[in-house]
């Protein structure tokens, strides 16, 4: 069995002169949790409808469970559940009667529809009309619907869109559940913090450009903590170390340091001690995962 | 799949007000079909004349060219309403389902609720004809034929107004060019270009020869398949592909 569950190349989509998606190489194996990061309009939502087939891509491939989506659309949104930016509901129709829907398109067994609606907790809710729902009932509704079918692919477009705080851990315990029944999960998020507490895999998307793909633990370990020295003179300390071959990422204030080990640090404290500058401040600093994606997508190549 | 389809398009439709629709646009034309009848009496009536033709000439006019495309042009856009309202769009065709098979749905659904439109409208031409005192012989089978061709010719407007309806995101938008191409179609009937019209088809459908500008029955059936078959071509084209966003 291949275990590339998405495999997209070169993905691209431009609107007239507007280029959305640009040479996008999306890589997603079974059983991974996907976290597709990236601010808003950058082209997150535009990737996933065209891997549902939603839209058409302006160039490139989309494979999906190792098949070409162009030629094996519905065999392959077989195995796909989704739930792409708002939730579908039909308005006039009880929670369940919309699940009912999907059932009878997929042509699956009546009692999904009572295990869904327990799994996201609607039980209780299922004979209201959705247009009564709250936002975030909807929001759940939809991600029962997505959940139908059992599919091998999940994908969620900022799921916990309209949740509470409650709501949202709830959702991001069950998604960390499912690879456990051999299902791969695609979600998008613009929260990093989101992202952050699910995934297993990342995917950073900026201005249509994957800037990052690779583990979350590659993601944080590529930057790791910053070492902080504050200084009576900086130009001075910065002229003195530079002298000893140590270069610094100096500011106005504080001298930076992209290394921290005890040794190192020892080192410069006792380099500009001994030079006759006073250092009152040494300093670890860790940066969040936001600080981490600020950097990212801010212009490249800052430290 | 069909079957499925047909039966979640139905299951949508619960809770509709879609019942004042199928009452109030028949008893419309039955009743100003009878009111231009009876006041009109010795104008529409030669000797050896049908009454219930004749009375049946005036229905055909008034629920032809008027009140049969306006009420098409609503149900289409009444059915795509709430996939444009709800998202079901993108829910639809992220199932495993083919664009035609949706297409098809919907178009089935419009030629059902045309087929009750008939149906009401035959019971009221009947019931409020014998009310008001219509005599003669009832020509059973011919008013049932004009039934059958009616909704028949109505194929090509039900698919021409699903594609707007489809494409414009709003109500007004399918129901404003219903109103704007109903409103000459009585004045396209009497040219050449009526066979074609597909708001002008089930008004020459539905009116009894001798009152209709057609002079072939066969050109006119070949002109409304012809346009039906190049009308759902192209919407079933186009749906394939259609960007959702």
């Amino acid at each position: 069995m291949d275990d590339q569950i998405v495999v997209t190349n070169d993905l691209t989509k431009k609107y007239k002169k507007h280029t959305s998606v640009e040479g996008l190489n999306l890589r997603i194996e079974r059983g991974q949790i996907y976290g597709f990061l990236g601010p808003n309009g950058a082209g997150k939502t535009t990737t996933i409808r065209m891997l549902l087939g939603l839209i058409q891509p302006t160039k490139g491939r989309i494979e999906l469970f190792g098949k070409s989506l162009k030629e094996n659309r519905l065999s392959i949104l077989e195995r796909i559940g989704s739930l792409v930016e708002s939730p579908t509901y039909y308005g006039n129709l009880t929670g369940r009667e919309n699940l009912e829907v999907v059932r009878r398109l997929r042509s699956l067994p009546e009692q999904r529809v009572d295990e869904v609606l327990s799994i996201v907790r609607l039980t209780k809710a299922a004979h209201r009309l959705t247009k009564e729902y709250s936002l975030g009932m909807k929001q759940r509704l939809g991600i029962a619907t997505a959940l139908l079918s059992r599919p091998d692919l999940l994908i969620l477009d900022e799921p916990t869109n309209g949740l509470d705080p409650s709501g949202i851990q709830e959702i991001r315990e069950l998604i960390k559940g499912l690879p456990q029944s051999g299902m791969s999960v695609l979600v998008s998020s613009h929260l990093l913090s989101e992202i952050d507490q699910m995934a297993t895999q990342v995917g950073v998307i900026h201005n249509g450009k994957m800037i990052f793909q690779d583990s979350i633990e590659q993601l944080r370990q590529r930057h790791k903590p910053l070492l902080k020295v504050g200084v009576s003179d900086v130009m001075e300390a910065k002229a003195i170390l530079q002298g000893k071959g140590i270069t610094t990422g100096g500011e106005k204030e504080f001298l930076w340091f992209d290394r921290t080990e005890p040794a190192f640090v020892s080192e410069i404290n006792s380099i500009l001690v001994q030079s006759g500058l006073s250092v009152y401040r040494l300093e670890e600093v860790k940066r969040s995962l936001e600080d981490i994606f600020l950097e990212l997508t801010s212009a490249e190549g800052s430290l | 799949m069909l079957k499925n389809t047909l039966y979640v398009e139905r299951l949508k439709l619960k809770r509709s007000k879609l019942w004042l629709l199928y009452i109030i646009g028949p008893l419309l034309g039955v009743l100003l079909a009878y009111t231009n009848f009876l006041k009109n009496y010795d104008l529409f009536m030669q000797p050896g004349d049908n009454e219930w033709i004749e009375a049946w000439t005036q229905a055909a006019l008034f629920m032809g060219p008027f009140i049969l495309p306006i009420l098409v042009g609503i149900y289409a856009a009444f059915i795509c309403r709430e996939e444009h309202v709800g998202g079901g769009w993108k829910q639809l065709f992220t199932l495993p389902i083919k664009h035609s098979a949706v297409f098809l749905g919907k178009f089935l659904i419009v030629i059902g609720m045309v087929t009750v439109t008939m149906f009401l409208l035959f019971i009221f031409f009947v019931v409020i004809g014998y009310v008001k005192g219509i005599e003669g012989s009832f020509p059973t089978f011919m008013l049932l034929g004009f039934m059958v061709k009616g909704i028949l010719a109505c194929l090509p407007l039900i698919v021409l107004q699903l594609i707007i309806s489809i494409r414009a995101k709003t109500f007004g938008v399918p129901l404003a060019v219903s109103i704007v191409f109903t409103l000459p179609a009585i004045i396209v009937a009497s040219t050449p270009l009526g066979q074609i019209y597909p708001w002008t088809q089930p008004m020459l459908a539905m009116s009894p020869e001798d009152e209709s500008p057609i002079q072939s029955y066969a050109l006119f059936y070949t002109l409304l398949i012809g346009s039906f078959i190049v009308l759902m071509w192209y919407g079933l084209r186009s749906l394939s592909k259609w960007d959702i966003s």
